[in-house]
């Protein structure tokens, strides 16, 4: 395990110097060696070089497309990549998420903000220690014997809400758009017919959640989709 | 035979022109055309035969309400009606022929139209034959007095030149008879009555053959100078220069009228070709109309004039026009235009001789075109104009949906400018700010003294006020930029809400909310991120004009097949002369506190109504303002 004690490399794909210059200082002062790119076919090139262990990518890019390049890094490469994207732009975001992104942050963001994420990415991109086992706060879910306790005791759930539940626990800690979860669940191309989807939300968050009018565990990404929160 | 119902092969063609009522036939046949959902077309063979002139007009009044109707009118000319007929339905596939059979009050007529409907059920093979009986009701044929179609040209010459050469050839026969003999003087006179019938017309070689006979007769045939006929044979000469006049007279006269019709078809296929050709290479409007003014006067001979509709129900002359319609008349032509009159009675209502005829489909009339006359117009110039004024209609509808083209192209082209200048703001206003914020945030971490501290609390409540204010201004002009689209699908209310109270949390924190929301909602159809905005900016704008400690209500019910969601609070309310103004841009209530931006419920109004919703804002009895956002339930349709 020596890459843990190495510096991170973390590569930025962002055409503003302003601010790759301050990501860096923040970036820095919090144990990650930064690599900059200025262009979507510069970031590429970094990526091959220099192998970061995470991406923090920019979609409007001056020379190709930010999905494109998303697309281009997936072709070879599983290294989580974070998306920078400004608001109103959800559409963007379901893009990127659906073409490999594994993550999103909003402009303009805090430093606080931004270092909880990368450690959310980074958390859920590392092989589990022991996979068939679950645990988020209270909740623990045991993919082998299909049991889902919350604070021990045993949850009963129906097939959809198990495997809705699973779907989450296999992608903890990542968005997960309407599209998605419609398509493995449901194994519907209907992006907009979300309804059955936001039902069984519903029936999860009242077994799981211990006040489902605020959700700690399976949080609303408004417009794009859903995340189940990963607690220690 | 293909039946009924089935109209994938179905053509059916209408005889028109030989019987006394053709618009019933014509009116007939739409009816059937229409159960078969067959086109058709009416064929009109025009005959040597001499039509009278309330006839000419009953049938071109049929052609023109046949055409209306949807029909092809299709013209040719022959001496046989039923071969042409039959000629025309073989070429064309025709699967059914309606004929108008005669049932008119003249015998001959009848007779007429039973030989010929006799034939047709002889000769027509597969086609099935349709006899529809009409009466003379629609012209009775009987009172309208016999009156010729006015000829082109006088006669007279033709009678003075008839009388000469007989005169010319008797005189010449004084010289040669004694030598040849009576009967080969009288070949020379009969020789001379051929001659004369292939260049005259019928009345006039019949008048020569005549003299000829009394001439050849009175001087030359023994006794000279007496009419009388000793031998049979004379009698038989004199009856045969009769019946080869005659003969001779009709076969010129239908040799003529075919010439005739074969000269107006060129003059018509000429003057469509220049019209087509001149309109194709029109560019604009004013040259368009330009070309057809130009074209239509040669082809008629007369001033025209072109109306365009300007707004709702006025007509516009074009200054092209060479034809000024009175003020009366234009009155009429647009009240006529209005109500959407078929083109026979469109000029009835007018005070002049001229005629006016609109152009295209009655349901969108594209203009009229108005033609001097000084008398009525013939049935073949009546045909041109039918003609040109589809032509005509066409080049206007096509310069229309160029201009519709051109026009769609210009709004994408600016939606496209539109959407770049908008990523390119956000993109541009939103990093600056990225910058500042970072920068503040990193700022922070250092060890920094209460008044640094304090500072740096300032700038990041400015960059977060300043962020807003961009992101409301982006989100408005999103709204205005004309291609906004809500991005419906299926939320639940309840964690619509939920996400709303989170979001405010913040701002809600001094302010007592309380949430009413039934279990039993159901899913509404909606944008999830602009109705979270609208709840948003209506809590934010609840808590931002109360005092802290002020009771805000949200609720959520269904009522009249709508999505009612309410925010009320117990504070001041609005100010009543602000009530009618709290939706509008930038617009904000005198006694409101500083810091907002004016566009919050600008925009609030602006995703409701994008929902096909509407929002409003009162004042609760006692004290209060209540905003209540009202989402009909099929809310699919957007306004446009």
């Amino acid at each position: 395990m020596n890459e843990t004690v190495e510096k991170k490399v973390l590569l930025v794909i962002e055409d503003e110097v302003q601010i790759r210059r301050l990501l860096r200082v923040c970036l820095e002062r919090n144990g990650y060696q930064v690599a900059e790119a200025a262009t979507g076919e510069g970031g590429i090139d970094a990526a091959i070089q220099l192998q970061p262990q995470i991406i923090l990518l920019d979609l409007g890019l001056p020379d190709i497309d930010g999905l494109l390049v998303l697309k281009r890094l997936r072709e070879w490469s599983q290294v989580p990549i974070l998306i920078l994207s400004v608001r109103g732009r959800e559409d963007d975001k379901i893009g990127a998420l659906d073409s490999g992104a594994n993550d999103y942050i909003t402009k303009p963001f805090s430093t606080g903000e931004l270092l909880a994420r990368l450690r959310v990415v980074q958390r859920y991109a590392l092989p589990r220690a022991n996979p068939q086992l679950f645990t988020s706060g209270n909740l623990s879910v045991d993919l082998a014997t299909r049991t889902v306790k919350l604070k021990g005791r045993t949850v009963k759930l129906t097939a959809t809400e198990y495997s809705l539940l699973t779907l989450f626990v296999q992608h903890a800690g990542k968005v997960l758009t309407h599209g998605q979860i419609l398509r493995e669940i449901w194994g519907s191309n209907e992006v907009d017919k979300t309804g059955p989807l936001r039902v069984y939300m519903g029936y999860l968050r009242e077994k799981l959640e211990s006040n489902p009018a605020k959700p700690q565990l399976l949080v609303t990404e408004p417009g794009v989709g859903y995340r189940l929160v990963l607690e220690d | 035979m293909t039946p009924p119902g089935n109209n994938e092969h179905c053509l059916i063609a209408v005889l028109v022109g030989e019987n006394p009522d053709p618009e019933h036939v014509v009116r007939w046949s739409r009816t059937r055309a229409e159960r078969l959902q067959s086109p058709w077309i009416v064929i009109y063979v025009e005959t040597p035969r001499p039509r009278r002139e309330a006839e000419h007009s009953q049938l071109t009044r049929s052609l023109a309400l046949a055409r209306e109707l949807g029909a092809e009118v299709v013209t040719t000319t022959g001496d046989d009606v039923i071969a042409n007929l039959l000629r025309i339905a073989k070429q064309r596939n025709v699967t059914e022929i309606i004929f108008g059979k005669d049932r008119g009050a003249s015998w001959w007529r009848r007779l007429r139209s039973d030989v010929d409907l006799r034939r047709l059920l002889r000769d027509s093979g597969d086609i099935v034959i349709h006899a529809v009986p009409v009466r003379d009701e629609g012209l009775s044929l009987a009172v309208v007095p016999r009156r010729r179609v006015p000829r082109a040209r006088s006669t007279l010459p033709q009678y003075v030149m008839a009388v000469g050469a007989v005169t010319a050839v008797t005189l010449a026969a004084f010289v040669f008879a004694p030598v040849v003999g009576a009967h080969a003087t009288a070949l020379v006179f009969l020789l001379a009555v051929v001659l004369l019938a292939v260049v005259v017309e019928r009345g006039p070689a019949l008048l020569a053959a005549a003299l000829s006979a009394l001439s050849w007769e009175f001087f030359f045939l023994p006794p000279v100078f007496a009419f009388r006929v000793s031998h049979f044979e004379d009698a038989m000469l004199l009856g045969m220069y009769f019946v080869v006049a005659l003969v001779l007279g009709q076969l010129t006269a239908r040799i003529r009228a075919q010439e005739e019709a074969e000269r107006r078809r060129e003059e018509r296929a000429t003057a469509l070709y220049l019209l087509t050709r001149e309109l194709s290479q029109a560019g604009n409007l004013d040259q368009l109309v330009q070309k057809i003014v130009r074209q239509m006067e040669s082809a008629f001979d007369t001033q025209v004039a072109i109306l365009t509709p300007d707004s709702v129900d006025g007509l516009k002359v074009h200054p092209a026009s060479t034809l000024q319609p009175t003020l009366q008349d234009q009155q009429a032509l647009a009240s006529a235009l209005a109500q959407r009159q078929n083109s026979r009675k469109f000029s009835e209502n007018l005070r002049t001789q001229d005629m006016y005829v609109p152009l295209g489909a009655s349901e969108r009339p594209l203009g009229i075109i108005g033609l001097g006359l000084r008398g009525p117009l013939s049935m073949h110039r009546q045909n041109l104009l039918e003609a040109f004024s589809q032509q005509v209609a066409l080049a206007f509808e096509r310069h229309h949906l160029n201009e519709i083209s051109d026009r769609a192209k210009l709004l994408a082209e600016s939606e496209r400018l539109g959407k770049t200048l908008l990523d390119s703001m956000s993109h541009e206003i939103r990093t600056p700010i990225a910058a500042i914020k970072s920068a503040t945030g990193n700022l922070a971490e250092f060890s920094v003294n209460s008044l640094q501290r304090e500072m740096i609390g300032e700038i990041e409540q400015a960059t977060e006020r300043l962020n807003r204010l961009v992101g409301n201004v982006l989100e408005v002009s999103r709204l205005e930029s004309g291609n906004f689209r809500p991005r419906l699908n299926e939320c639940d209310v309840t964690e619509l809400i939920h996400v709303a109270v989170a979001e405010t949390e913040h701002e809600l924190a001094h302010h007592k909310l309380s949430l009413h929301v039934p279990a039993d909602l159901p899913l509404v159809r909606m944008d999830f991120v602009l109705m979270q905005q609208v709840l948003t900016n209506l809590l934010s704008n609840a808590a931002a004009h109360t005092p802290p400690g002020t009771a805000i209500e949200l609720s959520a019910k269904v009522e009249d097949k709508s999505l009612v969601l309410v925010v009320a609070d117990t504070g001041p309310g609005i100010p009543v002369e602000s009530l009618g103004r709290v939706f509008n841009k930038f617009y904000r209530a005198p006694n409101a506190p500083t810091g907002g931006t004016g566009l919050g419920l600008s925009l609030v109004k602006g995703f409701v109504e994008a929902h096909g919703g509407r929002v409003k804002a009162e004042n609760r009895q006692g004290s209060g303002a209540i905003f209540t956002v009202y989402l009909p339930l099929e809310a699919t349709k957007t306004p446009a």
